[in-house]
């Protein structure tokens, strides 16, 4: 046999690969005819988005084709693809996992104001004032902490405190929620106060991992007594049977409460199919979506009032939660930015 | 020098290399533009510890695979044990897939119930804080790059006359001449084989993003990632591919003598084998060795994805849920492989041949575009192609063809150029002489007696193509994804088993066709050596 016997196979079987479909979702099938479709760029991991998504697609008959981000670490992102689109945007809806990306595409002129009927429900200090970006299904900034720990930090600032020297562990701060968090201090605290809180968690021998899911491994396993972490981190490692507990941090009088980090939607300008972007955007922020992703193993908290969180975390209104201006957190990310890579090198 | 004296036909080659000078140099001004316009360039810079940081990763990392590649060479090439192809084939694996891979496969055996769980959670858990760091990057870029100076040094341990170290023996024993003999003849291949692992690893950014390692490729993309900030990452990437254009111009010396070293001989392959070790104990200690690398850089990964694995049936069910991305990646990778080999055979022949002039320049740009981040360079695409005339091809997914083309080409064309170095021109002469004009002589001679080496370019873009993560990442049409980019966005809390069982597939992906062609071939492989070994 040569290799002239496997040419025909080869490209018979190039033929038929090449006359398969191309798109990534289902094919939508709902009891509504199919009218078009829309395209979706998104941040929150596609594993938890993904049936949304499809879902999404079987009830509307809409044909849902989406981009999917990877850890921020890892690669530019949708972010990225969607500022360099700029001119001539490819998408219509951006869902984000935490809410200064979205307030980073307000600012750069990409995001479009929608107000969506669906936000009725959803506390104001979670979307933007003027409806450029809406919250929904929520993530908690709280301290993991080692069974047994005691005493336990209770705030934040306890990662300045003498008494946990050498205990703690934090992500770095150059992205995602600890970025945001950081971000968050300054605005709240002044620039003084905060970078000298900076200094003394880092003379006070934190640990720094590359991510919250990192540094909760690292409690879990010993390493470190607490950990600044998302909630859903928190909760994987409690369902893995970890011996672990969670603290929502500043609930005390006088302190700024827990930093709740939703995921926000974002409506494109200029986007090639706005209507079905709407239609989108308004099932993403339904009492039905939030359910499920505080169902799925991303443990996220519902917004809306009345439905219930994972049953390990507790509900916002049973919490004091931190007032910010995501908009300024939004700029002070950037302007701490060459502070937070020294800080972060050194 | 051979030259064509045909207006039309020169007019097509100088089409063919300005074509691609534009596809890869309207994105590349579209990334330096902004740089220079942004006053970026100083910020973006690297700082010292940094620089030094990924100078000592990569140059562990290159020289752990030039040693590693050259042993596993000289065993391949002068020991004559059986099933070397296999065991080369093999050490190719994670060169033909993506690095990250690799990388993921290591560290699934650290995982609690992993393979490695009867080591317990103590030791597992310092295993997998030594994986994820320095030396889980430099593990898994000595493991993909090993082949690259083993098939190099290989190369040109086939190229050593027979008869010359024959010679040697009968004055010195085997080991004298391996040293001073052999030895020298090849050193600039094994040497240029090490330092394009060098700049490789100093490039590639998925593994230091995996395993958490802060490395310059890594702050490139942090401008992007971290601070949306493309006129910073575009100048962090521009200062260093020309950092990188600058090593390989400092180092032409090597470069040429490793072109020359790796020269294949004009005249017909020689009819005796190359002496081989003789038996004793570095003959036993070279078995071990041909058992040992293969299974640390090879086999180790590969278990590591199968342990995590619920059933074989998993790979099934990945295949089901990805049957879409995988038949794009069959389709895109088997016409962009096409195309490649295509526009290297025209390209590699005008600047081979001498057709095309300014031959360095045309090699250095190429060199410079094969070094810039991919994600960088794509962006740079998005920036040029999402507007005007080109916005059609840019929504139709051509884009992506064509960023693949753009980065990759030089790869076919320096085969293409290499291989046209030991045809006769002589043949193209006589031809020219009873009247064929250039047409005629490059369809009619050139290309036949280019098809083995054609084939092996295919095979070459195919593998580059379909295991292409960065660039296929930034530029995918919405819903288009190929399996490496389903992988890599499937990695993020998705179940160890899904990720894993998708990895195999991609593995299987890449080596198909290589594998098909192996066995294809296979006859004539055993008539070769039949013939050598009855000429002894």
């Amino acid at each position: 046999m040569t290799l002239r016997h496997f040419i025909p196979p080869m490209l018979a079987l190039i033929a038929a690969v090449s006359c398969s479909r191309g798109t990534s979702g289902t094919k939508a099938k709902g009891t509504k005819a199919a009218s078009g479709e829309v395209v979706v760029y998104v941040s929150e991991d596609r594993v938890f988005s993904e049936p949304v998504l499809k879902e999404f697609e079987k009830r509307s008959g809409i044909n849902v084709r989406a981009v999917y981000d990877t850890e921020e670490a890892k690669g530019t992102g949708v972010m990225n693809r969607l500022i360099a689109e700029k001119s001539h945007p490819r998408a219509d809806v951006y869902w984000a996992n935490e809410p200064i990306r979205a307030e980073v595409l307000h600012q750069r002129g990409i995001a479009e104001k929608y107000v969506s009927p669906s936000v009725a429900g959803i506390p104001a200090k979670f979307r933007d004032p003027e409806g450029y970006w809406t919250g929904f299904s929520a993530r908690y900034r709280v301290i993991v902490v080692r069974s047994g720990l005691n005493p336990a930090p209770s705030s934040v600032s306890d990662y300045a405190d003498g008494r946990f020297r050498g205990q703690g562990v934090i992500a770095s701060p150059l992205f995602g929620t600890t970025a945001i968090h950081v971000a968050a201090l300054f605005t709240l605290w002044g620039d003084t106060k905060a970078r000298t809180f900076m200094d003394a968690v880092k003379s006070n021998g934190t640990l720094i991992s590359s991510s919250n899911g990192e540094s909760a491994d690292f409690v879990a396993r010993g390493r470190a007594s607490f950990a600044l972490v998302d909630s859903d981190d928190a909760v994987a490692r409690i369902r893995r049977g970890e011996k672990i507990s969670i603290v929502y941090p500043d609930q005390n009088h006088g302190q700024p409460g827990v930093l709740v980090l939703p995921n926000a939607v974002v409506l494109i300008k200029g986007g090639p199919n706005p209507e079905n972007g709407r239609r989108l955007i308004d099932f993403l922020l339904s009492r039905d979506v939030e359910t499920m992703l505080a169902k799925a193993d991303c443990a996220q908290v519902p917004l809306h009032s009345g439905l219930r969180p994972p049953a390990e975390l507790k509900p916002p209104a049973e919490l004091k939660t931190m007032t910010i201006d995501y908009r300024r957190v939004a700029q002070k990310m950037m302007e701490l930015q060459e502070y937070l890579k020294r800080w972060a090198a050194n | 020098m051979f030259s064509s004296r045909y207006t039309g036909f020169r007019l097509f080659l100088h089409t063919a290399v300005l074509f691609f000078l534009a596809l890869a140099g309207i994105p590349l001004a579209a990334l330096v533009l902004p740089a220079l316009r942004g006053g970026s360039l100083p910020d973006a810079l690297p700082d010292g510890g940094l620089l030094v940081r990924s100078v000592y990763v990569s140059g562990l990392a290159a020289l752990l695979a030039g040693v590693t590649g050259t042993t596993m060479a000289f065993i391949l090439e002068r020991t004559g044990f059986r099933g070397r192809f296999a065991v080369a084939l093999l050490l190719l694996v994670p060169l033909m897939v993506p690095p990250y891979v690799v990388a993921v496969g290591l560290s699934y055996l650290t995982l609690p119930s992993g393979p490695l769980e009867f080591l317990g959670t103590g030791l597992l858990n310092r295993l997998d804080h030594l994986l994820f760091g320095q030396i889980g990057l430099i593990i898994t870029h000595t493991a993909v790059f090993t082949p690259i100076p083993m098939t190099m040094t290989a190369a040109a341990l086939r190229a050593v006359p027979p008869d010359l170290e024959e010679a040697a023996r009968t004055m010195a024993p085997w080991h004298t001449v391996m040293l001073k003999v052999t030895g020298p003849l090849v050193a600039p291949a094994a040497g240029a084989g090490t330092v394009a692992v060098f700049l490789l690893s100093l490039g590639e950014v998925t593994v230091p993003s995996y395993f958490h390692v802060n490395v310059l490729g890594t702050h490139i993309l942090t401008r992007l990632a971290a601070f949306y900030d493309f006129e910073g990452a575009a100048a962090g990437a521009l200062t260093t591919a020309l950092a990188f254009a600058a090593i390989l111009a400092a180092l032409a010396p090597v470069w040429s003598e490793a072109w020359r070293a790796l020269r294949p001989s004009p005249q017909r392959r020689p009819r005796t084998a190359h002496p081989t070790v003789p038996h004793g104990p570095v003959r036993l200690a070279a078995a071990g060795l041909m058992l040992f690398i293969p299974f640390m850089v090879a086999v180790i990964p590969l278990w590591g994805l199968i342990s995590v694995m619920d059933s074989p049936s998993d790979l099934v069910s990945a295949a089901v849920h990805s049957a879409d991305a995988l038949a794009r990646s069959v389709f895109m990778g088997a016409g962009t492989a096409m195309l490649m080999t295509f526009l290297g055979f025209i390209l590699g022949y005008a600047v081979g041949r001498g057709v095309f002039t300014g031959r360095r320049a045309f090699l250095m740009f190429a060199l410079l575009v094969l070094a810039l981040p991919p994600a960088v360079m794509a962006l740079g695409f998005t920036a040029s192609w999402n507007s005007g005339p080109l916005e059609p091809l840019y929504r139709s997914g051509a884009v992506v063809v064509g960023a693949l083309v753009a980065r990759f080409l030089p790869v076919p064309v320096f085969m293409v150029m290499h291989h046209l170095e030991s045809m006769p021109r002589s043949m193209e002469e006589a031809a020219a002489v009873m009247g064929a004009g250039p047409v005629t002589r490059l369809l009619r001679i050139v290309l036949p007696m280019s098809a083995v080496s054609l084939a092996g370019v295919w095979l070459v873009s195919w593998v580059l193509v379909v295991r292409d993560t960065a660039t296929v990442m930034v530029l995918y049409p919405p819903g288009q994804d190929t399996l490496p980019v389903r992988i890599f966005t499937e990695m993020a809390n998705g179940s160890p088993s899904t990720v894993s069982s998708m990895c195999l597939l991609m593995i299987l992906l890449v080596l198909i066709p290589p594998l098909l062609v192996a066995a294809a071939t296979a006859p004539l492989r055993h008539k070769a050596i039949g013939c050598v070994q009855k000429d002894q």
